[in-house]
């Protein structure tokens, strides 16, 4: 399949399938965790044609494709999101989520040293429930699974604002630009351990 | 009708697996590539690495191939439950699922049989021991395999010849028994990132012991069903909120909500929405209007483990009696909205205001 077939496709399953399929899985979030506190956003959207065309494009690093079998390989056509407001509301909308959703994958995402700051979110891949697909649905070009991450205030700021400044793959940042975006990812990760602390002391959710 | 195999008496330990090629939607006829069969005993308390060795069986026109190309042909319609392999953590990996791919690469004997193991250390004395075969199809862009094992079992074999009768008693018969006959049947369409669910059938996951439950789908398959116990519950909790919600017949809103105090005590067994109306015997107008409130229709079919307290959340009913006997009922999420209560030192006022669609006396609360 040449790129622009590869996109004509996507686009056909992004207008036809993907967008509706993304409001449907946010109502069904929404109407899922709406007993749960402190939950600050729940969203869901299909990914761009554009950015579906950029990462099916992906080479590893011995110069082949990373994905022969895009649309079954990309597991976040779909995304999700659940922002809460402290650390400890993302393990209580991961309990809940695992009890409605089957995972075939759950991971927190942390930097590799201890000594490092940068990403912080917990990520599942969920396959979607079935109340979401109508029983004529084309099952065939619906994906199986999507992504849904759960994260905090500090983590998503930290994250979107990231995204937008340090992927510029053709203008890499010089040393310090990556300190000092490693010293905001210090600064969200510092205001979620305090509110973590204080939301135990002043909302009395310590177990001590 | 169940239908016998006989093991041979001679037979060193057999597990059978086969193999046919096609994909096998409901209906669809396909060729038969090959056979494997193994005997799996009961090794749970005491799994054992050993290999298995299991045989190819010829295909042929013979009673034993014709069987289980009809098991083969029937496992779209049989098979009626859908599950998904489990998996933990960051790796998207599970050990059965991984054992099918291989054997979709490259079907054998060899590749069949950690299955035939993995099912041997799954089984406990309850379950005995089985015959197991695995049947593998190929279509135009699918391949189906069917997994299913026949429980062991004595008997009583008569032969008679022209001179006389023989009748002879045989320990290892195998029984596709209604009671207890398992299969699961998976699709694959080759590409990466596949084969994670598939279906099954398996007549003892209502079971009232867990391990005789969990037995197939759990212990050997790694798997669960598709629908979580809370997505299942929530599905029939809305069902019936919704059908209250949308009838005036007093008729339907009472067997409903009788049927809503009493699930509270439900144990965490299998069921279907459909399964739920039938346990009750809600009268076909009840049955109807909740039936009518699952959308898609087809989840009412849908298999999933009742979990009362998940139901309770959804369709509960708040009760406060009062020392004068009075005693008021609403449901939980509308109770502060049906009764305005004041409150003075101990004592409560309750007012409501509406119009009356029932009035019945009861001999209990």
């Amino acid at each position: 399949m040449t790129d622009e077939e590869l996109l004509a496709e996507y686009r056909a399953r992004h207008i036809g399938i993907l967008q509706s399929l993304a409001e449907r899985l946010t109502s069904h979030l929404q109407d899922m965790l709406k007993d749960i506190p402190r939950i600050d956003r729940v969203s869901a959207r299909a990914k761009s044609p554009d950015r579906f065309l950029a990462k099916a494009n992906k080479l590893q690093p011995d110069g082949g494709r990373k994905y022969e079998h895009p649309f079954d390989q990309i597991q976040d056509l779909v995304g999700a999101r659940v922002i809460v407001f402290y650390k400890q509301d993302v393990e209580v909308v991961s309990e809940e989520i695992d009890r409605y959703f089957r995972r075939i994958e759950s991971k927190e995402l942390i930097p590799d040293s201890v000594n490092e700051f940068g990403y912080v979110g917990k990520h599942f891949i969920l396959a979607f429930p079935e109340d979401l697909f109508d029983d004529g649905a084309d099952r065939g070009k619906t994906p199986q699974f999507f992504e849904l991450q759960v994260k905090t205030l500090f983590q998503h700021a930290w994250s979107e604002a990231e995204h937008d400044l340090a992927y510029k793959p053709s203008d890499p940042l010089t040393p310090l630009q990556c300190r000092q975006v490693a010293f905001t990812a210090a600064q969200a990760w510092g205001a979620d351990q305090i509110f973590a602390q204080l939301h135990d002391e002043l909302n009395g959710t310590s177990s001590h | 009708m169940p239908r016998h195999l006989r093991s041979s008496h001679t037979a060193l330990p057999l597990v059978a697996v086969i193999i046919f090629e096609n994909q096998m939607q409901e209906g669809d006829s396909m060729a038969v590539e090959a056979i494997y069969s193994f005997l799996t005993y009961p090794k749970r308390s005491h799994a054992e690495e050993a290999s298995m060795s299991g045989t190819e069986i010829p295909l042929d026109d013979g009673k034993l191939c014709k069987m289980l190309r009809d098991i083969f042909d029937n496992a779209g319609k049989d098979c009626n439950v859908p599950v998904m392999f489990t998996s933990d953590g960051d790796k998207q990996e599970n050990a059965v699922r991984s054992e099918l791919l291989a054997l979709l690469e490259t079907p054998g004997v060899a590749t069949a049989a950690p299955l035939a193991s993995r099912l041997q250390n799954a089984t406990s004395g309850t379950s005995g021991m089985g015959l197991l075969f695995i049947c593998m199809g190929q279509g135009a862009d699918h391949t189906r395999v069917v997994i299913s094992r026949f429980p062991a079992d004595e008997g009583v074999v008569a032969e008679k010849s022209t001179s006389k009768l023989t009748v002879q008693f045989v320990e290892q018969v195998f029984l596709k028994s209604a009671f207890s006959y398992k299969a699961a049947t998976y699709t694959s369409n080759g590409k990466p990132n596949q084969l994670w669910s598939g279906h099954v059938v398996d007549k003892q996951i209502n079971h009232g012991s867990k391990a005789v439950a969990d037995y197939w789908i759990v212990d050997f398959l790694r798997s669960e069903f598709s629908t979580t116990a809370a997505q299942g519950t929530k599905r029939l909790a809305s069902a019936l909120r919704a059908a209250i919600a949308a009838t005036t017949t007093m008729e339907i809103k009472s067997e409903i909500t009788s049927a809503a105090h009493l699930a509270g005590n439900l144990p965490k067994k299998a069921m279907t929405i459909a399964d739920f109306c039938d346990s009750f015997h809600f009268s076909e107008r009840t049955k109807q209007a909740i039936l009518s409130k699952v959308n898609p229709a087809r989840l009412v079919h849908e298999k999933f483990r009742f979990d009362a307290a998940e139901f309770s959340r959804h369709l509960a009913y708040k009760q406060v009696e009062l020392d004068n006997g009075a005693v008021l009922t609403a449901p939980a999420d509308k109770f502060e909205e049906c009764f305005k209560e004041t409150k003075r030192k101990d004592v409560h006022t309750f007012s409501t205001t509406g119009a009356v669609v029932d009035e019945r006396l009861k001999k209990t609360k």
